[in-house]
């Protein structure tokens, strides 16, 4: 049996009074891509906030690649080969793209090894497989939000990452541009990436990913195959939960009967 | 007996100045996060105002209102036509900004009036002193705590009562919410510096009325001020409050009993403790950086 | 001819060379120091571009490690240590104080960095000032001249050896933010300045960064206060510790351009240039000017005169210059 890439045993974290992520167990094993959906303020970016170094951990704790990681800070992940990207795009707005690259190749997993000139060399093969190859020398300030999140992950996929979360990295795209990115993040885990990813555009969801787990309220709510969590009615309540509340006391208020009409939307 | 009433009267004294200035400087930096080094320079325009007004026959108590006029008119000017021009910006362009400006009007305060040393000498209703168990309290500082406490129980109304004071304290919690609910943020920074400077002036002319001012005064003040404002952290009207308490404690206990130098570095040693401990003061709301 | 140091062709650098060591012969003795000041002031600009421009981080504690250069320098030299080791354990002091200080300061945000940094500085005069040991009363000022035997040079003699020692510390001030602007620190910084959540997600330890630079920044200061203990021969305190230096210093990378090799040499110039011709008739005006230019510089081209030689005289177009103005306007 193997180890799992990434292992999480009762991952709590509380933000003074507010439960923000309760008692969550996961796995993650290499080579796969695995979905993580849930309403919003479920708990997802806090999740993985918790499982980059970004905030410190309330309870529980985290082993990556057999090693435990719990009290590490996020660069020194980074280096183990646990990276992310961001929802809303972080470059480095003084640098031109390979700058941005180049930075992820010098300080990620190779870092120490490679020169300046081997991390420049890399950071351009990187850009030419996301398909960035011919905007090597343009200005962050210039680029679309497509291009920004393309740049984000070439510049997490230069730190030789062995597991990436990906947050969100549809959002604002058009279904062109939805597709293109399915398909880079396709042969991302085809070079060998494992990834994890924050989405909310079900499709993409269904179409990428080997697994699914659902986070709702901090805790996990389901877990399997694509299909079947999406039918799982405890999810469909948790998303549509309060929507369908309201219209069943509205329904009744109105006609005197529960709203059926809200069940079949 | 006699000691200790002095010392707590030179505390109460200080602190009460360092009250009024601090609660006039975190207010610029709880509201625009901007941390205005020319706060040193409305001091010391505040003093130089009301030392000019006197000078021209002015009563001395009436110098203070119409310096802190001068002031709010002067320190809204600033923000409207300079430095709103760096508040979207990083921090280190404002930082530098004020820190240009202070230099600026230091240079010319020591062009105009020379380094030399001016104060305000009491008027015949306010000279003479207090004796109270030996310790000798002179009636005009007597005079100035008390209109410094009234300015701070002022500035206190104005901020928690008042619809103004609640339009300040929207746009400093979430500038963003407050333009949604229709505060037009760049008037209410414009009108937070003129407040600001009002206050710096008020300070001044009691300083000059107590301590005497010179054009380097301010950017001693200033110094004390930042100690206290870190103590008591952004936010609070209380916090520069305890933070003021606390300075002017140390400051005539160490001044007293080791002399003026330790005195400083008494007040110096405690906040940067108090920063190791707690990054954002004694009672300082915390921002969250993203 | 086609090898590039400084990013410019040898034959310029030689160009700009060749009069800076010659000039000596040219001018007087009041000229000679006024170059050498110059020289002074480019060491500790380029100190303060390191942490200041690179790393962006707003510091006053300049006058910290200046003081503590030129004071452990003069004590260890009064004491009887031959200069270049007293020279050193200035250093080596200034050095361990920001390792001490450097780690729970840098870890403050914003602003309260700044302050953090001013209060240290101000400590430490008054730690300084009421230090009596070793034969160093903090109050009284510390007689290097005759402890050493620079007392025994004419002025001529004395004037050429600070000239050409303060130039040396100027160009190796530069060869290090040059040497530092290239390095794995160097693009290590420039993503901390731009973005220090992105910069740690992707393996950067900020913290070391940091503190790196601060070491660095501070060992340089203090050099350059020990050898102002040196030239000046009488060390003094308050005077060590002055902000008066910082002030220009900081105008000067400003007005140069932060974060750039020649951005402090062109502030540093335009500076001493104007405290010459106007300062000198004025001296109460050089802090109006300085205050002003600097005012002018951020609201303006905040990326300053250094900006000229990225993009040339549109720079400062005045459609480019309005345009700055509006950037950071509060809406």
């Amino acid at each position: 049996m193997t180890i799992p890439l990434l292992k999480v045993q009762g991952l709590t974290k509380r933000f003074g009074g507010l439960l923000a992520v309760d008692n969550v167990d996961l796995h993650i094993d290499r080579g796969e891509i695995v979905g993580l959906i849930g309403p919003n303020g479920a708990g997802k970016t806090t999740f993985v906030e918790l499982l980059t170094g970004g905030h410190s951990v309330s309870g529980g704790h985290i082993e990556f690649d057999a090693l435990d990681i719990t009290k590490l800070s996020n660069h020194e992940r980074c280096r183990l080969g646990l990276s992310r990207t961001f929802q809303v795009p972080q470059p480095f707005h003084g640098s031109t793209v390979i700058e941005n690259v180049v930075v992820g190749a010098l300080f990620g997993r190779a870092q120490r090894n490679l020169s300046i000139e081997q991390a420049k060399r890399k950071a351009e093969d990187v850009l030419q497989s996301v398909g960035l190859g011919n905007a090597l020398t343009a200005a962050t300030s210039s680029l679309t939000t497509a291009v920004l999140k393309r740049l984000e992950l070439a510049r997490c996929l230069a730190t030789d990452p062995k597991l990436v979360f990906l947050d969100e990295p549809l959002g604002g795209l058009n279904p062109t541009e939805v597709n293109e990115a399915i398909a880079v993040i396709r042969k991302v885990r085809d070079s060998g990436v494992t990834i994890v990813f924050i989405e909310h555009i079900v499709p993409a969801v269904l179409a990428l990913c080997d697994r699914v787990v659902v986070l709702a309220n901090g805790r996990k709510l389901a877990e399997g195959r694509g299909e079947d969590v999406i039918s799982n009615p405890a999810v469909q309540q948790a998303y549509l939960g309060d929507v369908l509340a309201v219209a069943e006391r509205y329904g009744r208020k109105r006609s005197g009967k529960v709203a059926d009409g809200a069940a079949s939307a | 007996m006699t000691l200790a009433l002095q010392i707590l009267f030179d505390a109460l004294l200080l602190g009460s100045l360092l009250a009024v200035g601090s609660l006039g400087f975190s207010l610029v930096w709880g509201v625009l996060n901007v941390l205005n080094l020319a706060f040193a320079a409305f001091i010391m325009l505040g003093g130089y105002t009301s030392f000019w007004l006197w000078s021209q026959g002015c009563d001395v108590l009436l110098t203070i209102p119409l310096t802190m006029a001068v002031l709010f008119s002067f320190g809204w000017g600033m923000q409207r036509f300079v430095i709103d021009y760096v508040i979207d910006g990083p921090q280190t362009l404002s930082i530098t900004l004020t820190y240009g400006i202070n230099l600026a009007l230091a240079g010319l305060a020591f062009y105009f009036f020379t380094a030399v040393d001016r104060s305000v000498i009491a008027p015949e209703y306010m000279s003479g002193y207090w004796q109270i168990a030996g310790a000798k309290l002179p009636y005009a500082r007597v005079v100035v705590v008390c209109i410094a406490i009234f300015l701070t129980g002022m500035a206190w109304l104005i901020f928690d009562k008042t619809e103004l004071g609640a339009t300040i304290r929207a746009t400093r919690l979430d500038m963003e919410a407050a333009r949604l609910v229709g505060i037009n943020v760049r008037n209410t920074f414009d009108l937070t510096t003129g407040l600001s400077a009002a206050l710096a002036g008020a300070m001044g002319a009691l300083i000059v009325l107590t301590y005497g001012i010179s054009p380097l005064t301010g950017d001693h003040f200033l110094l004390q001020i930042l100690i206290v404002t870190v103590l008591g952290g952004l936010g609070s009207v209380v916090g520069p409050l305890v933070g003021a308490a606390i300075v002017g404690v140390a400051t005539s206990l160490t001044a007293n009993f080791f002399g003026s130098t330790y005195s400083v570095l008494a007040g110096t040693v405690i906040v940067l403790v108090v920063l190791v401990l707690r990054p954002s003061g004694l009672f300082g709301k915390r921002f969250y950086e993203t | 001819m086609n090898a590039r140091v400084f990013d410019m062709p040898a034959l310029l650098i030689v160009a700009t060379l060749l009069p800076v060591l010659v000039a000596p012969l040219f001018l007087g003795s009041y000229g000679q120091r006024v170059v050498a000041t110059a020289f002074m002031y480019l060491a500790l600009a380029q100190s303060w571009n390191l942490i200041g421009g690179y790393a962006g981080l707003m510091s006053l504690a300049m006058p910290a490690f200046f003081g503590t250069g030129a004071i452990v320098t003069a004590v260890m030299v009064v004491n009887g240590v031959m200069p270049v080791l007293a020279v050193f354990g200035g250093v080596a002091a200034a050095i361990a104080i920001a390792a001490l200080i450097g780690s729970p300061t840098l870890r403050l945000q914003g602003h309260y960095f700044v302050v953090a940094t001013l209060l240290i500085t101000e400590a430490l005069r008054n730690l300084v000032l009421n230090v009596n040991a070793f034969g160093f009363s903090g109050g009284t000022a510390l007689n290097l001249f005759n402890a050493t035997s620079l007392g025994k040079l004419d002025t001529r003699q004395f004037n050429l050896f600070f000239y050409f020692l303060l130039l040396f510390l100027a160009l190796a001030a530069m060869a290090t933010v040059v040497a530092f602007e290239r390095s794995r620190s160097g693009y290590a910084l420039r993503s901390i300045r731009d973005n220090e959540r992105a910069a740690r997600a992707l393996g950067i330890a900020a913290a070391r960064e940091k503190m790196f630079v601060f070491l660095v920044s501070s060992g340089m200061t203090a050099m350059v206060g020990a050898v102002w203990a040196f030239w000046l021969g009488a060390v003094e305190t308050n005077e060590a510790f002055s902000f008066r230096l910082t002030f220009d210093v900081i105008v000067m990378v400003f007005l140069g351009g932060r974060g750039t090799v020649w951005g402090p040499v062109a502030g540093v110039a335009l500076l001493v240039t104007i405290n010459e011709t106007i300062g000198v008739e004025f001296p109460e005006l050089h802090m109006v000017i300085a205050g002003v230019l600097v005012g002018l510089v951020v609201l303006f081209q905040p990326d300053g005169l250094a900006s000229a030689f990225r993009h040339g005289v549109s720079a400062f177009a005045p459609s480019r210059l309005l345009d700055n103005l509006r950037r950071h306007l509060v809406k």
